[in-house]
C-alpha cells in the first residue's frame, strides 16, 4: 500500500476543542482542562482511505496542523495554512460567537487553499440539547461552498463523530 | 556562509539550514538538529522535511523564493513536544541564500529557539481566555437569573440587611408604581409598613437546622398586609420574607416577593356579600314559612290541620338548621368565621346542650347523663355558642343513632404547657359516649369529610346533610383542639374533642339562669291595652309584612305598614310613633339609612324607639346598629314571644310621662335609692380588673375624681340652660349626668337627673326648678359619699 502524506488544519476561535478533537483522535483521550495553544503544533495520524477511483487502499497520513484559536485581538496568521489540503472548521456550541466566526475561517482558509476542502465541526455537542444540535446543524451548512464537506456534531469529550470528521475530511482530499 | 555570520548567529542562538531546491540539506549549523523533530535525520544530504515536517506543503513558496518571486516566509511559534520536558518553540524564517546578490537555488532557512517568549506568551494568552470564558459564563448566568427575576409574576423586592430597597423587579415596578431608580434607597417599611414586626420574626426563628438539607433560612410566608404605592394607594398584598444570607456583605439581605390581592380580596368581598344576602333571602322566606306555622298552631285547627301544620313548622325549621350549618361551613372554610372570647361556666354551657335535646331524647326513651367532674374548672374563656354547638351536634346525632341505653358526656380537663404569647392554659376534653348502631372501622376516616355520611342509607333512613361532624370538626381545631371517635360496630361510639381555654379564676353570676325561658304568659289582645303603643313596622317583603301585621294583631296592636326607609320617614314626618319596627335590607332606602336620618332629624326625647328586624347574625353589624342609634333588635326568624319581650321595653317614656301627668305629687324619692350604691363601684372594679392592662384601683380612682370634678360643671349649666329656657341642651345634660351617676352608682341622683329629664320634656316650668334644687342637694351627698369610698381603695 503506497502512503501519501497530507496537510490538514484545525481552524477556530479560542477555546472551541481544536486541541482536545486531535487529541481524542490521535492519543484516544481527552482531559477538561483547558490549555490555551499558541503558535502551531503539529500531530501525526494515518488513516487507511478506499481509493474508489485507483479501485484500492491507501495509507494516508495525516499531518495535523493544530493552529492557535483566533481572538478579538489576533487573528490567525495564514502562513499557517500555507500548503493545507483541508481543514477542519471548529465552533463551539455554547458559544454562539465561535460559531458565527465559522465562515470567516473558512474564508481566509480558502483565500490561501481555493481548492482546499473544509469539515465543519460543531464541537461540545455533549453540552446542550439534541433538537438544538440540529437546528445548528442546518445554518452551519455551507452547500454552496465549493470547499464544503460536511457539518458534523462532535464532542471530543465523548468521543462522538470525532473519527468521522477526520475520515471524512481525508477521503474529501484524495 | 562566512565565519562572521555563523559566529553572530551562534552567539545568539540561531540556528540554520541551507538546502538545495530538491529539500536536501547542504549546509547546517552545528546545534540545528537539537531543534528538529528528529535530530538523527538532520544530515547533509538528506530531505529537511524529515527533521522539520512543518516544511511539507510549501513546496509552492519555495519554489518562489528560489525563482524570486518571493522574499521569504515565515512560520511563528512551531512547538516541539518531546515526552519528558516541557515543548520548546522554533521560529522558521525561509529566505533564498544570496550569493554575491545574486538569486541562487539555494534556500536559507534559519531557525531560532523561541521558547522563552512563547511561554510567556502562552500563559498571557491563557489568563486572557480563561478570563474571557469566566465572564461569559458569568454573564450568561446573571442574564439567567436577572431574566427569572424580572419575569417572575410577583413582585420581588430585594434590601439589604437594613432594609434598604436594592432591586426591585418589573412586576414590583408596576405594583408599587415607582422606577426602580426612585424607590433604591428607600426603605422597605415605606412600602410594607408592618414589615419590621415580621423581620423580628425571622431573626428569632434563626437558622433551621434541616437532617436532608443543613443550615436553611426560614421563610415568613404569606402574611397578609397592605402596601403603598407612590401616589399613596393602599393595595392589599400577601407577602413572603427570606433571608439571603452569602459570604460577602454586599450580598446579604432579605428578599421580599408580594403578591397583588386585590382580586382575591374583591372575590372574597364578593362572597361575604352574596353569603349576606343569601342569609337574608334565604332566610326571610323560611322564616315567614315557620312564623305563620307558628300563628297558624296558635289558631284553632282540627287535629288533622295541627299535625299538618306541625309538618310544615318541623320542615321549615330542618331547613333553617340545614341553611345555618352551610352557612357556617361556608364561613369557617373561608375563614370569616369570628369567635367571641367570653368567660362562662363550663358546666352550664353543658347542661344548656343537655337541656334543649332532653325532649328528643325522651321520646326514644333514651336517658342523658352528664358525669360532673369537680377537677374540671368551673369558669373558662371561649365561645359559649360554638361549644354548645358542638356539643348539640355531638349530642344529638347520638340520639339519632341510638335506639336503646343512654348517652353520656363526661369532661375532662389538663393543663398545657404555654409557648410564647398564648393565653390558654388548659385543654379541656369532651366525650359523647352512646350505645348506638356504632360506626364500620373503614368508614372512620370519612366521617369527618365534608358530604359524607357513613353510607347513603344513612341519609335516607337517618337525615342530615353530612356538614354536622365536619363543622364540629372545623370548629373544635379553630378553638385549639381536635376531634376523634372510637366506635364498635352494634355496640357504640364515643366521640370525643377538644379546646384550649384560658381559665379564670373568677366567679360569675349564673348567666343562664337568667335566660328568658319559654314565656308561659298568654298572647292575646290585653298586651296592647297593658301597654299601648303606636306601631311603625318597616318592611318591604309583603309577606313579612303580613306576618309581623299578623303577630302584632295578635297582640292586639294596629301597626301601619312602610314599605321601605322613604316612606317610614314620610309617616314619621306625619306622626309621631313609639315604636319603629325597622328591617335592615330594604330597596329604596334601607334600614340603617333611614336610622340614621331618623336620628338626625329627631331628637332622643320625641324620637321613636327603633327595633332592627334582621336577618344576619355578624357579630359586627350589631355593633354597628347600637352605634346608629338603634335601640333593640330581633333576629329573624323571631317568634311572637320575643316580639313581645322587645315590645314590653317600649314603654318607659309614655308610661311615665302619663304617670306624671296623672298624680302631681309624685314622690319618686319613695323609692328605696341608696346615695351611693357600693355594687356599682364593685362592677367599674371587677370590670378594669378583668381587663389585663388595667390597674383596677387606679381606675377606679380615676373614674371617681373625674365625676367629682364633672359634675358640679354639669350643675351649673344646667342652671344656666334652664334660665335662658334652652331645654334642648338642658334635656341632654340631665340626660348625660343621670347615666354618669348611675355608673358611679349614685342611683339616687341618677333618678332625680331622670325625672328632671321627663319633666324638661314636658317643659313643666315649676317642677324643674325645684328638682333642679333637689338635684344639688343631692350631689352633695353623693360628694361626700364618693369621697369616703374613694379613701377606701
Amino acid at each position: 500500500m503506497s502512503t501519501i502524506s497530507k496537510k490538514i488544519c484545525l481552524i477556530g476561535d479560542f477555546g472551541v476543542g481544536k486541541t482536545s478533537l486531535i487529541r481524542r483522535f490521535v492519543d484516544r483521550q481527552f482531559s477538561d482542562k483547558y490549555l490555551s495553544t499558541v503558535g502551531v503544533k503539529i500531530s501525526r495520524k494515518s488513516l487507511e482511505i478506499i481509493d474508489s477511483q485507483a479501485g484500492k487502499n491507501l495509507i494516508l497520513q495525516l499531518l495535523i496542523w493544530d493552529i492557535e484559536g483566533s481572538t478579538k485581538f489576533k487573528g490567525v496568521s495564514a502562513s499557517y495554512f500555507q500548503g493545507a489540503k483541508g481543514a477542519i472548521i471548529v465552533g463551539d456550541v455554547t458559544r454562539p460567537e465561535s460559531l458565527e466566526n465559522i465562515s470567516e475561517h473558512i474564508q481566509a482558509f480558502t483565500k490561501v487553499n481555493p481548492q482546499g476542502k473544509t469539515v465543519i465541526a460543531l464541537n461540545k455537542s455533549d453540552l446542550i440539547d439534541a433538537e438544538y444540535l440540529e437546528k445548528y446543524r442546518h445554518i452551519y451548512s455551507f452547500s454552496d461552498n465549493k470547499s464544503f464537506v460536511s457539518t458534523y456534531a462532535s464532542s471530543a469529550k465523548t468521543g462522538k463523530n470525532v473519527d468521522e470528521i477526520f475520515q471524512s475530511l481525508a477521503n474529501s482530499m484524495i | 556562509m562566512n565565519d562572521l555570520t555563523k559566529n553572530i548567529l551562534s552567539l545568539r542562538r540561531i540556528e540554520y539550514l541551507i538546502v538545495n531546491q530538491h529539500w536536501k540539506i547542504i549546509e547546517l549549523s552545528p546545534k540545528v538538529n537539537l531543534l528538529a523533530d528528529n535530530s538523527q535525520e538532520v544530515q547533509l544530504g538528506k530531505d529537511i522535511r524529515i527533521g522539520f515536517p512543518e516544511l511539507i506543503g510549501i513546496e509552492v513558496i519555495a519554489s518562489d523564493i528560489i525563482s524570486g518571486k518571493q522574499n521569504n516566509f515565515e512560520l511563528k511559534g512551531v512547538a516541539r513536544t518531546k515526552k519528558s520536558l516541557n515543548p520548546i518553540y522554533i521560529d522558521i524564517c525561509i529566505a533564498n541564500n544570496i550569493k554575491d546578490n545574486q538569486y541562487s537555488n539555494e534556500l536559507l532557512i534559519v531557525i531560532e529557539d523561541v521558547t522563552e517568549k512563547m511561554a510567556l506568551e502562552q500563559s498571557l494568552v491563557q489568563g486572557a481566555n480563561e478570563a474571557n470564558l469566566l465572564l461569559r459564563t458569568l454573564t450568561a448566568s446573571k442574564q439567567y437569573i436577572d431574566q427569572i427575576v424580572t419575569s417572575m409574576a410577583d413582585a420581588l423586592l430585594v434590601t439589604t440587611l437594613s432594609g434598604k430597597i436594592k432591586t426591585i423587579n418589573r412586576t414590583a415596578q408596576i405594583l408599587l408604581e415607582y422606577d426602580e431608580a426612585e424607590i433604591c434607597g428607600q426603605s422597605i417599611s415605606s412600602v410594607l409598613k408592618e414589615v419590621d414586626s415580621w423581620k423580628e420574626e425571622i431573626e428569632l426563628r434563626g437558622n433551621v437546622q434541616t437532617p436532608l438539607f443543613g443550615p436553611i433560612t426560614p421563610l415568613v410566608k404569606e402574611v397578609e398586609t397592605v402596601c403603598q404605592t407612590k401616589t399613596g394607594k393602599t393595595i392589599p398584598v400577601a407577602f413572603s420574607c427570606s433571608k439571603v444570607q452569602t459570604e460577602i456583605e454586599h450580598f446579604q439581605g432579605y428578599v421580599y416577593i408580594l403578591r397583588d390581592m386585590t382580586e382575591r380580596k374583591q372575590a372574597e368581598l364578593a362572597k361575604q356579600e352574596f353569603l349576606a344576602m343569601i342569609s337574608h333571602e334565604i332566610r326571610t322566606p323560611v322564616a315567614a314559612v315557620i312564623g305563620m306555622g307558628d300563628i297558624l298552631l296558635n289558631t284553632d285547627l282540627s287535629k288533622q290541620q295541627e299535625e299538618f301544620v306541625e309538618t310544615i313548622c318541623n320542615s321549615g325549621k330542618a331547613l333553617l338548621e340545614i341553611i345555618n350549618d352551610i352557612l357556617d361551613f361556608s364561613k369557617i372554610e373561608s375563614g370569616k368565621l369570628e369567635f367571641e372570647e367570653e368567660p362562662f361556666h363550663l358546666n352550664s354551657c353543658i347542661e344548656e346542650a343537655l337541656s334543649l335535646l332532653i325532649p328528643k331524647a325522651t321520646e326514644k326513651k333514651l336517658e342523658l347523663i352528664f358525669h360532673n367532674n369537680s377537677e374540671v374548672p368551673q369558669v373558662i374563656v371561649s365561645d359559649i355558642s360554638r361549644l354548645r354547638q358542638i356539643l348539640i351536634n355531638l349530642i344529638s346525632n347520638a340520639i339519632k343513632f341510638t335506639d336503646t341505653g343512654n348517652i353520656e358526656v363526661s369532661v375532662t380537663s389538663r393543663e398545657r404547657q404555654m409557648i410564647g404569647n398564648e393565653k390558654d392554659n388548659h385543654e379541656i376534653q369532651f366525650a359523647i359516649k352512646d350505645s348506638g348502631i356504632g360506626i364500620p372501622s373503614n368508614r372512620i376516616n370519612r366521617l369527618f369529610k365534608a358530604f359524607t355520611q357513613v353510607n347513603s342509607s344513612i341519609t335516607r333512613k337517618y337525615g342530615g346533610t353530612g356538614l354536622g361532624l365536619v363543622i364540629c370538626k372545623q370548629l373544635s381545631e379553630l378553638m385549639g383542639g381536635k376531634i376523634w371517635v372510637e366506635s364498635e360496630e352494634n355496640k357504640g361510639s364515643t366521640f370525643y374533642f377538644t379546646i384550649t381555654a384560658r381559665v379564670v379564676n373568677t366567679l360569675l353570676k349564673q348567666e343562664w339562669e337568667t335566660q328568658p325561658e319559654e314565656s308561659h304568659i298568654s298572647i292575646d289582645a290585653t298586651v296592647a291595652a297593658k301597654n299601648p303603643l303606636k306601631i311603625l313596622l318597616v318592611e318591604d317583603y309583603p309577606t313579612n309584612q303580613k306576618m309581623i301585621t299578623l303577630m302584632l294583631q295578635q297582640m292586639g296592636y294596629q301597626a301601619d305598614i312602610a314599605n321601605n326607609g322613604l316612606e317610614a320617614l314620610t309617616a314619621l314626618r306625619r306622626q309621631s310613633y313609639d315604636v319603629v319596627l325597622m328591617d335592615m335590607q330594604m330597596p329604596e332606602m334601607d334600614g340603617m339609612t333611614a336610622t340614621r336620618y331618623i336620628c338626625q332629624e329627631w331628637d332622643i326625647s320625641v324620637r321613636p324607639r327603633i327595633i332592627a328586624l334582621t336577618a344576619s347574625a355578624i357579630l359586627k353589624d350589631k355593633e354597628d346598629f347600637l352605634e346608629l342609634g338603634i335601640n333593640d333588635y330581633l333576629a329573624k326568624p323571631f317568634r311572637i314571644e320575643q316580639l313581645m319581650q322587645v315590645l314590653a321595653k317600649c314603654h318607659i317614656k309614655q308610661e311615665e310621662i302619663s304617670k306624671i301627668k296623672q298624680s302631681t305629687h309624685t314622690e319618686p324619692c319613695s323609692q328605696n335609692y341608696s346615695t351611693i350604691d357600693t355594687a356599682a363601684l364593685q362592677e367599674i372594679y371587677r370590670i378594669a380588673n378583668f381587663n389585663g392592662g388595667v390597674d383596677a384601683k387606679e381606675f377606679l380612682i380615676e373614674t371617681i375624681d373625674d365625676y367629682l370634678e364633672e359634675t358640679p360643671h354639669f350643675l351649673e349649666d344646667i342652671s344656666a340652660a334652664f334660665s335662658e329656657n334652652n331645654f334642648k341642651s338642658l334635656q341632654l345634660l340631665v340626660h348625660t349626668l343621670a347615666s354618669s351617676s348611675a355608673t358611679l352608682g349614685a342611683s339616687k341622683l341618677a333618678a332625680l337627673c331622670t325625672q328632671l329629664e321627663i319633666m324638661v320634656v314636658s317643659e313643666m316650668q315649676e317642677e324643674i326648678t325645684e328638682q333642679i334644687g333637689k338635684l344639688e342637694a343631692e350631689y352633695k351627698n353623693v360628694e361626700s359619699a364618693l369621697m369616703e369610698k374613694r379613701e377606701k381603695y
